[in-house]
C-alpha cells in the first residue's frame, strides 16, 4: 500500500511518500525551493518522493490532503467580512482571490497534478493530521495529543485520545477551542510589534525573553487567559483577525499599542547577547520588548501547562503528545514537561505544518486497513552524491568571493580551495575535531536530510561550545542569526552527567529530541558560549550507532581527552532554509566565514 | 547530462578555447568540437601563480572596466561618472561582447517610463519603495535557485564551478535587496512567496538547458537594461548603490549565459533560441499585463461581493467570532 501525504496551507508546505507502514520519503518544499516556510503546493517534493519510490500518481492507493478547505474557507470568509467591517475593503479581494482560484479546489488541482483519479484524492481535517503527526511519531501505544495550530478550519486547539486498537489509529476529539481564540495568533502578533517578519523571526521574539523581566504579565493575562474549563481565551480586540495573507495586513490593533507601547522600529540591531557576559542595554526602549517577550513567555508556558493538564485529564492518559508551531521550541516543550507529573512529553520531529503531510498519510493508511505506522528515524529526506560539486569547487578561487561574501563577514583569506578526501569516518572525525578544537567553524553535510526545522544531525553547523569567541564568530559570522538564538549541544550519554542532573534525559527520548535542561552550576561558566541567562542548556543525543557520522566527531574528541560535546546549528544563514544539497552548502561556505565543509567524507577548506 | 571539455592555451598571444569531441543536441556527455571566437571572447582566461582557471561573471565585466584599461572615445569619462564603459551596452544594445542585439527602442520606453514613475511612487512612499525592493530580493533569489536547479543537468567541473559562482552573485543580489529593503520603514516589509515555475526541465534533456540558457540570457539583458533606470530613479542612496552594482555584475551573467548556449548549439542556433526566448518573454509580459488588467475588474468585482455580503453577514459573523468556541 502506497499513500502520499500533502500538506499547503498558510505556511511549510511539504509531501510525506508513506509504504507499508513506514514514511520511506518526506520533506518541506522550502528545501527544494528556497523559499522559506514555501506555503505553496509541494510540487517538487512530492515528485521527488515519488521519483525516489519509483512511482507515479496513477499506482498511488490515494492522496491525501492535509486540510479540510471548505472548513478553512468558511472561517476565512467569516473573518474577512466580520471582522473590521468595513475598514478591511481592501484586503478582502487579496484574501479570497486564493481560494477560489485553487484552494478550495485543491482535490481536482491534486488529481490534475499527480495524474490521480479524483476518487482517490482524499482531504482530512487539519487538526486530525497534526494529531496523528504527533502520536504516530512518538512510538506510544496510548496517549493524549495537544494540537495547537490555527491555520486550518475552525479549530485553533484541539485535544485528542489517540491509541492503537490492532493497528488501527484511533484518534476521539475531546475538546478544543474556535478561532479566533488561537495561541500561535498572539505570539504572531507579539513578534510583529516586536519588529519581527512574519514566520521568519517569531522563533527570535521569545529568544529576547532570557533578557527581560515578565512587568507586562498582566497585561498581557487580559489578552491571553484560560477559561475555567481550562481552555485558552484570546481576547480579539487586541489583535488582527483578518487572515494574515495579505502583504499589507498587521496582526495587532491600536488597544495593543496602547497597552504595550509603541511597536519596536525594525530597523534597531539588537544589544543583546545570549551569553551571561556581553549583555549590554543601548536603550531603554530594547528593555521594553525584552520584558514583553518574558511577559509573554510566562503566560504562553502557563497556558500551555494547563492545556496540557486538561488534555491528561480528558484522556484519562499521563503521556502527552504536542504538535503545533510553538512546540518547535524547546523551551515551550520543557514547560510542559516540567508539570508533566511522570508521564512522557512527545514531540515530532516536525511538530508544525510541514508535519502534517506525515499525519495525513498515516490516518489515511489506518482506514485503509494498512499496518501500524512507525518512524525510527526522522533523516527521510533526500541525499546528493557530492563528488561532481567537489570536483566544481576545487576550481574555484575564494578571492573572487570577496565582493560576494556576506557584509558581515570578514575578507576571505585564502587563494585557493582544498578538497580532501578521506577513506573513512574515522579520519574524518579526527580531523574534525582537531578543527574544533582550533576554533573553526564546520559545516557538515552527509547522507538523507531530517523532517523539519529542528537541530538536524545531517545538515548541521559545528562549534567548540566551550569556545565562547567561536560561538559568537559562528552565530554571527556565519549562521547569522540574532545574538540570542540558542544553540543546541549534541552530546553522547556518557557526557550527560557533567552537564546536567535533570533526569528527564534519562528517560527513552526520541532520536530527534531537543530537551531544554538546568545545567549544573559549575558547568554554566565553562559553557558560556550554549547556556542562557536562566542557566539553561538545550541538549541532543548523538546516538553512537552507525547512521550517524556525526558520532565519529565526539569519539575523536573524546580521544583526545576532550569532553564529546558539540554545539549545533542548521546548516543555514539567516532566515533562509537549511541547506538540502551539497551545492546550497557550497554557496554557504563561500559567503560565509565558514572555516571547514565536510561533504560525506571530503573535507573542503580555504587555503593559501 | 551535458559536460563541456576546456583547453585553454594561448596561440600568438591570443586566448582562444579549443573544444573537443562533439555530440550535439545529445543528452549525454558531449563537448562541442569547433572553434568559436565569440565563445572564446566569452570566457577569459587567466593564469595566476601557475594555476589556470577561467574569469566569471561580473570579474569579467570588472576586469573590462577597470581604471588604466585602454578603451576608446569617452570611456574614461563615462568610467569616472561610474557608468559602463561600453556606449552599446547603455542602450541595451550590445555587439561584440557576445551580446545579441536587442530592440533599443522596446527598452527605450520601458526605461523611461521606469524613470518617470519612480519619482511619482517609490519615492514618496516608503513602505511601498520597501515592499518593491523586497520583492526584487524575492526575484534574484528565483533567478539563483533557476540557477541550481539547472546545476543538475552539468558535469563538467569548470561550468558547475562557474554556475556555482553566478548562483552566488544572485543570492548576494538577493540579501542585498532584502537588506535595503528593510531600511526605508520601520516595519518589516512583507516578502511574498511565489511559487516557483522552473525554466529548466529535466524531463527535457539538453533542449530544457538550451532553453534555460537561452531564457536565462534574455532575462539578465532585461534587468541589464532596466536596473540603469532604477538606479537613476529610486532616490535612496543604499538602495541605488545596490542597484548599479548589481547592473555591473549581470554583465557577466549575460556573457555566461550566452557562452553556454553557443557552446550547445553555436552562432546560428543561439540566435535562433534567443529569439525564441524573447518571444517566450513577450506573450508572458502580455499574459501578466492581462492578468493585471482582470487583478483590477476582481478588485472592483469583490469589493461589491465584500459590501454587499458583509452587510449581511457582519452580525452573525461577528457573533460567531466573539462566541466562546
Amino acid at each position: 500500500m502506497r499513500i502520499l501525504g500533502l500538506s499547503a496551507c498558510d505556511a511549510d508546505a511539504g509531501a510525506v511518500l508513506w509504504e507499508n507502514g513506514r514514511v520511506i520519503a518526506g520533506a518541506a518544499e522550502e528545501r527544494f525551493t528556497r523559499q522559506s516556510h514555501d506555503p505553496n503546493f509541494p510540487q517538487f517534493s512530492a515528485s521527488w518522493a515519488l521519483g525516489l519510490a519509483g512511482t507515479g500518481g496513477p499506482e498511488l492507493d490515494a492522496v491525501v490532503f492535509a486540510d479540510d478547505p471548505g472548513a478553512t474557507f468558511s472561517r476565512v470568509l467569516v473573518s474577512a467580512l466580520s471582522e473590521r467591517f468595513p475598514w478591511s475593503l481592501t484586503s478582502f479581494a487579496p484574501i479570497i482571490k486564493p481560494w477560489l482560484a485553487e484552494r478550495l479546489w485543491v482535490r481536482d488541482g491534486i488529481s490534475r497534478r499527480l495524474d490521480i483519479h479524483p476518487d482517490r484524492v482524499q482531504c482530512v481535517p487539519r487538526p486530525f493530521a497534526m494529531a496523528a503527526n504527533a502520536f504516530v511519531s512518538s512510538g506510544l501505544s496510548e496517549s493524549a495529543v495537544l494540537v495547537i495550530d490555527s491555520a486550518g478550519g475552525w479549530q485553533c486547539s484541539s485535544i485528542f485520545a489517540a491509541s492503537w486498537e490492532s493497528d488501527r489509529l484511533v484518534l476521539e476529539l475531546l475538546g478544543g477551542t474556535q478561532w479566533p481564540h488561537a495561541l500561535d495568533l498572539a505570539v504572531n502578533a507579539f513578534a510583529s510589534h516586536g519588529g519581527f517578519a512574519k514566520r521568519d523571526e517569531e522563533a527570535l521574539y521569545l529568544d529576547l525573553a532570557a533578557h527581560g523581566d515578565p512587568l507586562f504579565a498582566d497585561r498581557i493575562r487580559r489578552m491571553i487567559s484560560t477559561s475555567t474549563d481550562g481552555m485558552i481565551d484570546i481576547e480579539s480586540s487586541f489583535f488582527n483577525l483578518s487572515p494574515g495573507t495579505t502583504e499589507s495586513s498587521v496582526s495587532y490593533t491600536p488597544a495593543l499599542v496602547n497597552l504595550c507601547g509603541p511597536p519596536r522600529d525594525a530597523r534597531r540591531p539588537w544589544p543583546c547577547e545570549a551569553t551571561p557576559s556581553g549583555k549590554a542595554w543601548v536603550d531603554p526602549e530594547d528593555k521594553r520588548f525584552a520584558d514583553l517577550a518574558a511577559s509573554l513567555e510566562v503566560v504562553i508556558d502557563q497556558a500551555l501547562t494547563t492545556l496540557a493538564h486538561r488534555a491528561r485529564t480528558l484522556s484519562n492518559f499521563a503521556d502527552v503528545c504536542l504538535s503545533g508551531t510553538v512546540f518547535a521550541d524547546p523551551r515551550r516543550v520543557a514547560a510542559v514537561r516540567a508539570n508533566a507529573s511522570g508521564g512522557r512529553v512527545a514531540v515530532p520531529p516536525d511538530p508544525g505544518s510541514g508535519g502534517a503531510a506525515l499525519g495525513a498519510a498515516a490516518l489515511a493508511a489506518s482506514e485503509r486497513g494498512g499496518p501500524r505506522t512507525t518512524l525510527p528515524s526522522s533523516a527521510v529526506g533526500r541525499s546528493w552524491d557530492a563528488n561532481r560539486d567537489i570536483a566544481a569547487i576545487r576550481l574555484a578561487d575564494p578571492r573572487y568571493w570577496q565582493r560576494f561574501r556576506r557584509r558581515d563577514c570578514a575578507v576571505v583569506s585564502g587563494c585557493r580551495v582544498v578538497a580532501d578526501t578521506y577513506e573513512n569516518g574515522e579520519q574524518v572525525g579526527e580531523r574534525v575535531a582537531s578543527a574544533l578544537g582550533a576554533g573553526a567553524s564546520v559545516g557538515w553535510l552527509e547522507g538523507r536530510f531530517s523532517l523539519g526545522r529542528g537541530p538536524d544531525l545531517h545538515r548541521t553547523l559545528l562549534v567548540d561550545p566551550f569556545n565562547v569567541d567561536a560561538v559568537r564568530r559562528l552565530r554571527r559570522h556565519v549562521a547569522g542569526v540574532a545574538p540570542t538564538r540558542p544553540l543546541v549541544v549534541g552530546l553522547t550519554e556518557a557526557c550527560l552527567d557533567h552537564v546536567t542532573d535533570d533526569l528527564v534525559m534519562r528517560a527513552k527520548l526520541l532520536p530527534w529530541e531537543v530537551v531544554c535542561v538546568q545545567a549544573k552550576p559549575g558547568v554554566s561558566a565553562s559553557l558560556a558560549g550554549v547556556v542562557d541567562h536562566a542557566g539553561k542548556i538545550q541538549l541532543m543525543l548523538v546516538p553512537p550507532s552507525a547512521g550517524f557520522r556525526l558520532s565519529e566527531v565526539l569519539h575523536a574528541l573524546a580521544a583526545v581527552g576532550q569532553l564529546p560535546m558539540v554545539a549545533l546549528a542548521p546548516l543555514c544563514e539567516g532566515a533562509w532554509p537549511p541547506a538540502a544539497s551539497p551545492a546550497d552548502a557550497i554557496l554557504l561556505f563561500m559567503r560565509t566565514e565558514l572555516d571547514l565543509l565536510v561533504l560525506d567524507l571530503t573535507i573542503i577548506r580555504k587555503e593559501n | 547530462m551535458i559536460a563541456f571539455k576546456f583547453d585553454y592555451s594561448r596561440d600568438n598571444g591570443e586566448r582562444r578555447r579549443e573544444c573537443l569531441h562533439k555530440q550535439p543536441r545529445h543528452p549525454a556527455t558531449f563537448a562541442c568540437q569547433h572553434q568559436s571566437r565569440e565563445v572564446a571572447r566569452t570566457f577569459d582566461v587567466v593564469q595566476t601563480g601557475g594555476v589556470t582557471r577561467a574569469l566569471c561573471g561580473g570579474e569579467r565585466a570588472r576586469r573590462r572596466c577597470a581604471p588604466g584599461r585602454k578603451r576608446k572615445g569617452g570611456a574614461a569619462r563615462r568610467r569616472a561618472k561610474g557608468q559602463p564603459c561600453d556606449s552599446r551596452e547603455r542602450h541595451g544594445a550590445c555587439r561584440g561582447n557576445g551580446y545579441l542585439p536587442t530592440d533599443g527602442r522596446l527598452l527605450l520606453f520601458r526605461r523611461g517610463l521606469i524613470r518617470i514613475l519612480l519619482p511619482l511612487t517609490w519615492r514618496p512612499f516608503a513602505k511601498f519603495r520597501a515592499a518593491r525592493l523586497a520583492r526584487f530580493g524575492v526575484t534574484e533569489l528565483d533567478s539563483a535557485w533557476q540557477i541550481l536547479h539547472a546545476l543538475d543537468a552539468l558535469d563538467d567541473p569548470g561550468t558547475r564551478c562557474r554556475v556555482l559562482q553566478h548562483a552566488l552573485e544572485e543570492m548576494h543580489h538577493a540579501s542585498e535587496f532584502a537588506r535595503v529593503s528593510r531600511l526605508p520603514h520601520p516595519s518589516v516589509p512583507p516578502t511574498p512567496t511565489p511559487e516557483r515555475h522552473a525554466i529548466f526541465r529535466r524531463e527535457q534533456g539538453t533542449q530544457g538547458l538550451i532553453a534555460y540558457a537561452a531564457y536565462a540570457c534574455v532575462g539578465e539583458e532585461d534587468v541589464l537594461a532596466q536596473f540603469d533606470a532604477y538606479a537613476s530613479g529610486v532616490g535612496d542612496k543604499d538602495a541605488e548603490q545596490v542597484f548599479r552594482e548589481a547592473r555591473l555584475d549581470e554583465h557577466g551573467h549575460v556573457g555566461l549565459c550566452r557562452g553556454l548556449l553557443v557552446g550547445l548549439v553555436g552562432e546560428s542556433g543561439a540566435r535562433r533560441e534567443l529569439t525564441l526566448a524573447r518571444l517566450r518573454r513577450l506573450w508572458e509580459a502580455w499574459t501578466r499585463l492581462g492578468r493585471d488588467l482582470g487583478d483590477v475588474g476582481s478588485v472592483v468585482f469583490f469589493g461589491s461581493l465584500y459590501l454587499v455580503l458583509g452587510s449581511f453577514a457582519f452580525v452573525p459573523g461577528w457573533h460567531r467570532l466573539h462566541s466562546r468556541g
